[in-house]
């Protein structure tokens, strides 16, 4: 048996404002009380066998519906008044976690069509789409600022730093394999990347005790691009007291240099450079996973969450707005019904 | 009243068509048994009885109340406490083809580029912005981010070429525009629109309903000029199918009537493409505090659903009560109004349902505090205190100036001087730190320890490079602290979720082999090709929209 409680806490009701508006119950009563007494005109008829075996009684359900619609629409307009309040969760005020960068290869070898997803192959870059997308979302509603950097053989700013969820998952869809080229500009991602992290510097004082700046980069090769090296662009961030999370995909890049003609620019297979990797997660004081199989990716990206996590000083802030409309379409509808059945179907004789 | 002004306007359709339907039903029933009456009696039918009627029309009319109530009309405005924490703001920009004519040198675009630059210029530093531009359709390009950095780089970026077709709909610019701002959250939302007003297609929709509906201000700035002025098509003037050249002209009066409909207002730029920037940014920053976390009152317009919900709810009352009230009939039902009318009288809201939490720190008693009493020196000096202990520099600065600001005795003066002026020099902001030492003593020319602040000060100011930035805070520079008691602890020992393999190499290794103004410079040298990406933003189709993204008041 659900209690009338449970019924409003499944409509979003939590509380009420002024409860003492609820007296007005028995007014309603009273009134409802009244009207059934009043008796309902009737035809007098005394020969009672003949009326019984005519089907005639002594109540009428169609005025008992009436009168109990009447009730509950009185029972719930009284409601409105004493001032429903739902409970929701205004999002956390931004600045107080981590400012997270998260670099995404979109070379063209992340078109290969080497990862399994539910059965189908599927290129790279669309399990690294869904991966990264999740954990970008999950990291903006706990109250931290995610940035996309996508790079190729140049790298771009895709999203700057920001805590809306749904836009950035928006900001990955559009990436594609190729959109920046077909080589691997590893050192201007990052740089950029670190410029993208200080995006927040010159900002307020109440993101200043943010709990750090964090850079995830994703590459399934080795750079091979790009006007920075990879060695500058990781002093920057040793600089400016960022770590970076490396995170490679693929086998093991093979001896000698990768090859690098335009014809076989779909089909080069070079594999992902672990010890440059490694040493840039070492220098900054990150990590460096390897994905060698690309359906590991989600674990990595589970790992990193992990051991990102940090406790925020502010916690999400729970907001009280009011929420009448549950108990107003209650009370519109038990009117409409009423209406329908006491005054369309069945009309009261005066 | 405006259908825009309703807090649940898509429902409006639905709600009227239940109401029509059941008055048509009513007044069906209503006729058909007067008709089956006609034709029981005749001609010398009696009139029905006129309480009937009544019958009738107070339960239609209540459905109506419920109806009106259900769809959230908004009237009037209530205020509300919230705390400050900046402003939201989606700049908007034009990038229609006639943002191309010249008559605002170099062009139109260009100046609004530069008001956009301005206004970020004189921004606060928790308010935060995004970026959205239309021509033919709308697209948001940019959430809100505190990057103003990224953000100007992405609006030197823009053409006219960006978005296809190059007509201009203002109101799918503004539909755009609001999907940028977040779901229930509380600050002060903002638009600034940059636009020459210029619309292609002869409709009177300019997206009032979608800024209403997130409760959004728009501020535009109207560029172009009343004379107007050919536009560059390929090298030569646009000319339209009959080889007439075309004349674009501004036309402000769609934006006008957007900005205020909206409760914003409409600046015009001058024949330089230049206003008073400092003005609109008045203007954007109106609902916001000075201070984050500082509280302010703002006015929301407010949902009434409280009178029409009475009105239903003693119509009905009286509509059910009997005909001919029996011996203490019309005793309850009076005894009931007056204890209607009674609570009605009652003070509703008499507290807002969004008061803060309890304060826990002393930095929150503080500041609930300084709510009562916000220009007391003391409680400010302690505010600033309580701020630096937590690492908050900036703000602790500024509770300390504003501590200097409002004190009345010279010696108290001198202490916010010097304590902001340690603040200071904890974000290494030495310039900063100089100005707050020599404050301190010009209202106190005894205070020995900002004098010796001062020199050190000035010691390093002489010392460093003169082309290097201000080193920031997080710089690991081999500066010497004065040896003052006085100084708080240094910054870099702030704790870091660092790996526990390089948390135990020593710290020298770790030091980065760049210093600040290598890395500034470096970090200019990067090179954002966003070109690409901001093309496919244009021709991405827009995300799905938010159900509503109003805050709940």
């Amino acid at each position: 048996m659900i209690g009338p409680g449970e019924l409003l806490r499944a409509s979003g009701i939590e509380s009420l404002e002024q409860p003492e508006w609820l007296l007005l119950v028995f007014p309603a009563l009273i009134g409802l009380v009244l009207a059934a007494r009043s008796r309902p005109p009737a035809l007098e008829w005394s020969a009672f066998a003949q009326a019984s075996a005519s089907g005639a009684r002594s109540w009428d359900p169609i005025r008992v519906l009436g009168s109990s619609l009447r009730g509950v629409a009185l029972l719930a307009l009284a409601g409105v008044l004493a001032g429903p309040v739902g409970v929701h969760r205004a999002p956390p005020e931004p600045g107080y976690g981590l400012d997270l960068v998260l670099a995404i290869d979109a070379s063209g070898s992340m078109r290969a069509p080497d990862t399994e997803v539910a059965g189908e192959w599927v290129p790279r870059l669309e399990l690294a789409r869904e991966v990264v997308s999740r954990f970008a979302r999950q990291r903006a509603a706990v109250g931290d600022r995610v940035a996309l950097v996508v790079f190729g053989e140049s790298a771009f700013t895709q999203c700057p730093l920001t805590s809306d969820g749904r836009l950035l998952s928006a900001a990955l869809q559009r990436v594609e394999a190729g959109v920046a080229g077909e080589a691997t500009a590893l050192g201007d991602a990052l740089a950029l990347a670190v410029r993208r992290a200080l995006g927040a510097r010159q900002s307020d004082a109440a993101t200043e005790p943010g709990a750090g700046r964090l850079v995830v980069v994703l590459t399934d090769g080795k750079s091979n691009a790009g006007s920075l090296s990879v060695e500058l662009a990781t002093a920057l961030a040793q600089g400016e007291g960022i770590r970076i999370h490396t995170v490679g995909i693929g086998s093991e890049i093979d001896a000698g240099p990768a090859p690098r003609t335009a014809a076989s620019q779909t089909t080069e297979r070079h594999g992902v450079d672990v010890d440059a990797l490694r040493r840039i997660a070492a220098q900054t004081g990150g990590r460096f996973f390897h994905a060698r199989r690309s359906g590991d990716l989600r674990e990595v990206y589970r790992e990193i969450d992990t051991i990102e996590r940090v406790t925020h000083s502010r916690p999400a802030r729970i907001r009280h707005s009011p929420r009448p409309e549950p108990l107003l379409a209650l009370a519109g509808s038990c009117l409409v019904l009423e209406l329908a059945a006491c005054r369309t179907l069945r009309r009261r004789l005066p | 009243m405006n259908v825009a002004q309703l807090a649940h306007a898509d429902w409006f359709v639905s709600v009227c068509w239940i109401i029509a339907v059941s008055a048509g039903a009513v007044t069906l029933s209503r006729w058909h048994a007067r008709r089956r009456r006609e034709l029981l009696i005749g001609d010398e039918m009696p009139l029905p009885p006129a309480r009937q009627h009544v019958s009738d029309a107070a339960l239609l009319v209540a459905l109506v109340a419920v109806g009106t109530a259900l769809l959230g009309p908004r009237i009037g405005e209530r205020r509300v406490d919230v705390t400050s924490s900046g402003v939201d703001v989606v700049v908007l920009i034009d990038v229609s083809r006639s943002m191309d004519a010249r008559d605002n040198p170099p062009s139109r675009l260009d100046c609004a580029r530069r008001a956009v630059a301005e206004v970020f210029d004189r921004l606060e530093a928790s308010d935060r912005v995004a970026l959205a531009a239309f021509a033919g359709r709308g697209v948001l390009l940019a959430p809100l981010t505190p990057d103003r950095q990224a953000l100007l780089e992405w609006v030197t970026a823009l053409d006219s070429q960006l978005i296809s077709p190059s007509s201009t709909d203002l109101a799918a610019g503004v539909a755009a525009a609001t999907e940028a701002f977040e779901l229930g959250s509380e600050r002060p939302r903002v638009i600034f629109l940059v636009s020459d007003g210029e619309s292609s297609r002869r409709t009177e929709e300019v997206g009032v309903g979608a800024a209403l509906e997130v409760e959004a201000r728009v501020v535009a700035l109207a560029v172009g000029s009343e004379i107007g002025s050919a536009v560059p098509d390929r090298g030569a003037p646009l000319r339209d199918a009959v080889g007439q050249l075309v004349v674009s002209r501004r036309q402000s009066e769609s934006l006008a009537r957007l900005s205020a409909a909206s409760g914003g207002t409409l600046f015009e730029a001058d024949e330089w493409g230049s206003t008073d920037f400092a003005a609109a940014v008045r203007e954007i920053r109106r609902d916001a505090g000075k201070l984050p976390g500082q509280p302010v009152q703002r006015k929301v317009r407010a949902i009434r659903v409280a009178p029409f919900a009475a009105l239903a709810f003693a119509l009905l009352l009286l509509e059910g009560l009997p005909r001919k009230p029996r011996r203490f009939g019309a005793p309850a039902a009076t005894a009931a109004l007056a204890l209607l009318a009674l609570l009605a009288a009652t003070p509703a809201e008499t507290e807002e349902p969004f008061g803060d939490t309890t304060p826990s720190t002393a930095t929150e008693a503080l500041e609930s505090l300084l709510r009562h009493s916000p220009r007391d020196p003391i409680l400010l000096l302690e505010l600033g205190r309580s701020r630096l202990a937590a690492g908050q520099r900036e703000s602790a600065a500024r509770a300390f100036l504003a501590a200097a600001l409002y004190a009345r005795d010279p010696l108290i003066a001198a202490r916010a001087h010097y304590s902001r002026g340690v603040a200071e020099l904890e974000r290494t902001e030495l310039e900063g730190a100089r100005d707050a030492f020599f404050d301190a003593l010009a209202f106190d020319p005894a205070h020995s320890r900002a004098r010796f602040n001062l020199e050190w000060v000035l010691l390093s100011l002489s010392l460093r490079p003169p082309d290097a930035p201000p080193p920031t805070t997080r710089s690991d520079s081999d500066e010497t602290k004065p040896d003052d008691h006085n100084e708080p602890e240094p910054a870099d020992e702030r704790a870091l979720p660092v790996p526990q393999e390089v948390r135990d190499q020593p710290r020298q290794q770790r030091r980065a082999s760049l210093d600040a103004a290598a890395r500034a410079r470096s970090l200019e040298r990067v090179e954002d090709d966003l070109d690409r990406s901001l093309r496919a933003a244009a021709r991405s189709e827009a995300p799905e929209r938010r159900r509503s993204s109003g805050p709940s008041w």
